[in-house]
């Protein structure tokens, strides 16, 4: 029998553990565990060795926490790391380590030449059924986005501006923002690029460029700060399609930065009420946007806004396809916080129209994410019970849910998985259509075979929302891995949908996904040994699940660029040990299947089946790198993205070695 | 539980000589004792009304953690609702902190929240009384 103890208390002890014992970076795993972000400071100061102060800024920078390091001798450099600001230069180097800088097109993502049908089928299509090229060119702005995302060179945007004006409209703007995720991370560079457009005459193309900005400096800090310099104008200003893509573009840049100079400046935009016909997309995208950058704080002023705008709007307003995005924003503020929702829940129950369900399950799922709380998941299963065919948008919320709470631990993950198989079998199409979704929410960057297996079999439904689900739903579980079963399969997808558009257009936005980052990235929200969720990554993955609800008129219709929120998800799956002076320094590191050595005696193997590698190595979903060397000792316990590493002062070379 | 081995253990340091596998067999029990306790109405923070058991707590404790069991001690805390006892331990040290703090991670996953607690066992209680 459970006793009552909550994990708060089990963790704390853990933290004074690690704290007995000056493991500070230990310690500081547990607090960000926690979410006890004001331990912070004083783990900083009480710690007295510089090399682990540096990889203890090196986890808040991947963890994408707005901290300044004050009073320090390294304050400067400290600083720095947190502020990712060579997150760049590091992937570059990687990618020019691993022989990938080489810039990729769409074409050689399609390999529409491997198709059965090849050549033949666009010719006899030309004749009978309407080519969509105005939604294909889309489509290959985004792979190409997404697939030379962070290496600053492709082959459609940055050599001219021909692509550019391939586009029409919407499509412009997101070629134009495409050159954000090209830069990715690299802001000094990527604004040179954009700053010509950010002038353009053509609004679409001035808006792109706005998201651009917003995209490249994503949880990058910069004392510029040139994102809110450069959108600042334009959330005040007169035209709509700036001020959506102003509000993205502070959202993507400034996740889980709580930013109050930010929210200063967006509050005021949920707050509007002119009822224009635009006026509810710019307020739920404001209130997504400040979500983001509030993602797990909270904040009373952000969360009370949000609600009373909620509570005042009018019908039609709430009817709004978007309207979905602001409830989001208000969950994503609580995310993982539990009982600190309970609030806002009672006063969402007050409003009175269909939304009201939505947005309670919408927050209540993310108030609970990854606590793997049975009973919030018997909750939803209850929802879902329901047989309704209309206005059934909270059942999709719910089955979401179920994944979102049971995420990050295996044995919930593996019991939703099951439950999942039963609302397939008995429930109403709405449940269905958010199932594939729920199981790339599970599996996030993780191509598990029976996964892949399900999805691929709903991707061949006869609906049309389940089909199209299940199709970004592999791209989402195969996300930066390159997996080859599943390029095949969406190969086979893109010939299969050849005369319908819009799956047309899903099949390439996964394939995107798929290749991301040239198979350098992950969008995992889960990092240090899987012990900790990163709020601004599982904000962005949640942000184009939510906008597969209705595809229709998010994604198929023209707020595709919701797609760039992955964008905060987007890390680099890289491990490379350094020097004390951040330099490289390779070491060969054993790279293997994890394995759970928790409640063993002695020193366990804490992998299998492993291989060894000399640094720089990518690390996929699932495994875990040992050092494979006694030569040098790690500073961080968790073998991930930059570890710094020093001399073992016990190490004794070996005497047969000729080298030495 | 018998008299005879409550006095027995809190006398004496000698656990060893009665076996691991009667040590762990006395944790179970004292788990279910307090638990019975703690149903009949005593008051979990007061120490007074469970003097008796954790005494036999205080000494089994570091006995499993000098023994490699870090996680029965662990386990038996968290029955006994004296989790935080496990900063006071001294035998907690640099070899072993490790093991220690990775079960604690590893096991928050699956503690309750109180309020779940209550509603899952009145639920219970509901099921066995329709049950009859």
């Amino acid at each position: 029998m459970l006793t009552l103890f909550i994990t708060q208390e089990v963790l704390e002890a853990a933290y004074e553990l690690f704290h007995k014992q000056s493991q500070y970076f230990d310690a500081l795993r547990v607090a960000l565990r926690m979410g006890n972000e004001e331990a912070i400071p004083d783990l900083m100061s009480q710690c007295s060795d510089p090399l682990m102060k540096k990889q203890m800024c090196f986890l808040l920078a991947r963890h994408r926490i707005n901290f300044e390091v004050e009073g320090d001798d390294d304050e400067e450099e400290l600083n720095e790391i947190i502020g990712n600001e060579k997150l760049s230069e590091e992937f570059l180097k990687v990618a020019q380590d691993l022989d990938v800088t080489e810039a990729k097109t769409p074409e050689d993502i399609y390999k529409s030449h491997l198709a059965e049908t090849g050549g033949f089928s666009r010719r006899r299509e030309a004749g009978g059924a309407v080519v969509d090229s105005a939604r294909a060119n889309l489509a290959s702005t985004y792979v190409n986005a997404f697939v030379n995302a962070g290496f600053g060179q492709d082959k459609l945007m940055t050599p001219d501006n021909e692509w550019l004006y391939k586009n029409k409209d919407h499509g412009m703007m997101a070629a134009s923002a495409s050159l954000g995720l090209i830069q990715l991370w690299n802001v000094e560079e990527g604004l040179a690029q954009i700053d010509k457009f950010l002038y353009s005459s053509e609004e679409y193309v001035k808006a792109g460029a706005a998201l651009a900005v917003g995209i490249l400096s994503s949880g990058v800090r910069n004392d510029a700060d040139p994102t809110l310099a450069l959108l600042d104008e334009h959330i005040n200003g007169d035209s709509h399609i700036m001020k959506c893509a102003a509000c993205t573009g502070l959202g993507i840049a400034y996740a889980g930065s709580a930013r109050e100079d930010v929210m200063e400046l967006l509050l005021p935009l949920v707050e509007q009420d002119n009822s224009g016909p635009n006026t509810m997309l710019e307020v739920s995208l404001a209130g997504l946007a400040l979500g983001m950058i509030y993602v797990g704080k909270c904040d009373d002023a952000v969360g009370g806004t949000i609600v009373q705008r909620l509570m005042e709007a009018s019908d039609e307003e709430l009817d709004h396809s978007h309207a979905i995005f602001l409830c989001l924003g208000l969950g994503l503020l609580f995310l993982g916080r539990m009982e600190k929702a309970e609030a806002m829940l009672e006063a969402l129950r007050t409003i009175e129209h269909k939304i009201s369900k939505t947005a309670v399950i919408v927050l209540e799922t993310c108030a609970y994410a990854g606590s793997g709380n049975v009973l919030q998941v018997q909750e939803m299963l209850h929802q879902c019970s329901e047989h309704i065919e209309e206005d059934a948008q909270h059942q999709m919320a719910a089955v979401v849910g179920i994944s979102l709470i049971t995420m990050g631990e295996e044995v919930g993950s593996e019991m939703a998985l099951r439950s999942f198989e039963h609302l397939l079998h008995y429930c109403e199409l709405p449940v269905k259509r958010a199932v594939p979704l729920a199981l790339g929410v599970l599996n996030i960057s993780n191509p598990d075979f029976s996964v892949i297996d399900q999805l691929s079999r709903l991707s061949h439904d006869p609906d049309t929302e389940i089909s199209q689900n299940a199709i970004l739903a592999m791209g989402l579980t195969s996300a930066g891995t390159n997996n080859s079963r599943v390029a095949g399969l969406l190969r086979q997808l893109s010939e299969f949908y050849s005369k319908e558009a819009g799956h047309v257009f899903c099949v390439r936005i996964a394939q995107a996904m798929l290749h991301m980052g040239k198979g350098l990235m992950t969008l995992s929200p889960f990092h240090s040994d899987k012990m900790l969720t990163c709020g601004p990554a599982l904000g962005g993955v949640l942000t184009l699940i939510y906008s597969c609800f209705d595809l229709k008129s998010t994604l198929l219709d023209k707020s595709h660029y919701l797609i760039y929120y992955l964008t905060c998800a987007m890390n680099p799956r890289m491990l490379i040990t350094v020097n004390e002076d951040l330099s490289w320094r390779p070491v060969t590191v054993r790279v293997g299947q994890a394995v759970e050595t928790v409640g063993q005696a002695g020193k366990p193997k804490t992998i299998t089946g492993f291989q060894t590698h000399t640094t720089p190595v990518l690390i996929s979903s699932g495994e875990r790198a040992e050092l494979g060397t006694e030569e040098v000792l790690s500073v961080s316990s968790v073998l991930e993205g930059i570890v710094i590493v020093k001399d073992n002062p016990d190490y004794e070379a070996p005497e047969t070695d000729e080298k030495k | 539980m018998g008299d005879t081995t409550t006095t027995a253990t809190t006398d004496d340091n000698n656990l060893g000589s009665w076996g691991h596998e009667f040590i762990r067999s006395l944790a179970g029990e004292i788990g279910q004792e307090y638990n019975a306790r703690v149903l009949a109405g005593a008051d979990p923070d007061d120490d007074a009304a469970f003097a008796d058991l954790l005494g036999m707590v205080d000494v089994i404790v570091p006995f499993n953690v000098e023994h490699n069991a870090e996680a029965e001690a662990i386990d038996l805390l968290i029955e006994v609702q004296r989790l935080k006892n496990v900063l006071k331990l001294d035998s907690i040290d640099e070899k072993n902190y490790k093991r220690v703090c990775l079960y604690l991670i590893k096991t928050a996953d699956f503690m309750s929240d109180p309020d779940d607690y209550a509603v899952s066992n009145t639920l219970y209680l509901l099921q066995i009384a329709s049950c009859k």
